[in-house]
């Protein structure tokens, strides 16, 4: 029971670092998306720019080549637009490996999960020997 | 169960849960610290690769501040150290929990070894 308790709340871990994977993920692909449609813009072109919350303040596009990215600690370093692209999908496969292997890890789980379910099953058949509670 | 106990083992039970308890959150300390490690590593690596003359930017809150590519590295140096520092201490800090613990849970195994067996 205590072995089952473990692998549910590894699971439940997993589960949700699997849901902070997908957040980047998607985070990434806007980005990416926002990287490749400056190439169709024009310098000097109106836009609204997020403030949070979906809220916009008018702006115009300074520049269609630099692209200002965070690096992580707090750091951001200015690239060319082809660059960043490059980067950011980058970024978005190594997101994308450690998610399939979250994945993997959690699939795992949920197999031994069975398994002692199965096992804790069994015990409840048995004449005598009830375990109440279990599962 | 533990009202069958006595007293005694029944405050060892709790203290090893306690330490435990306290196991899993230097655990999660360390495994925070480590990341912020990996992540300054990371920028650092990132910086070197960037020219001297590369536009650089310190977050300060929603705010970035243009900065010195080469006082920026030290500061990112600076604080890689400290936490590597602060990493070292709470991996002592988990191998004290984790002796005790040991400890502990042997002491338990015989007091619990000496218990006379259950009448029925």
């Amino acid at each position: 029971m205590a072995a089952y308790q473990q692998y549910q709340a590894e699971a439940e871990a997993i589960a949700r670092q699997i849901g902070l994977t997908q957040l980047t993920a998607e985070g990434l692909d806007r980005a990416v998306t926002a990287v490749d449609a400056l190439e169709k813009a024009e310098e000097g072109q109106e836009m609204l720019v997020p403030i949070g919350s979906g809220s916009f303040i008018h702006g115009k596009l300074a520049s269609k080549e630099k692209v200002v990215l965070n690096i992580g600690a707090g750091v951001s370093i200015e690239k060319t637009a082809a660059e960043a692209r490059e980067s950011l999908k980058e970024r978005r496969a190594e997101v994308a490996e450690g998610s399939k292997r979250l994945n993997e890890v959690l699939s795992k789980i949920d197999m031994e999960m069975q398994k002692l379910q199965a096992q804790l099953a069994k015990l409840e058949q048995q004449p005598g020997e009830r375990s109440e509670g279990v599962v | 169960m533990s009202a069958e106990l006595p007293p005694q083992i029944q405050n060892q039970l709790a203290q090893l849960q306690q330490l435990q308890q306290q196991a899993q959150a230097v655990m999660t300390q360390k495994a925070q610290i480590e990341g912020l490690i990996r992540e300054t590593e990371a920028a650092l690596k990132e910086l070197e690769k960037s020219s001297d003359d590369a536009v650089i930017y310190k977050n300060v809150g929603e705010l970035l501040f243009r900065a010195e590519k080469a006082k920026l590295t030290e500061e990112l140096k600076e604080r890689k150290d400290m936490m590597d520092l602060r990493l070292k201490t709470m991996a002592k800090q988990e191998e004290r929990i984790q002796s005790r613990f040991a400890q502990l849970q042997e002491q338990l195994k015989i007091a619990l070894g000496q218990m006379p067996p259950k009448g029925g």
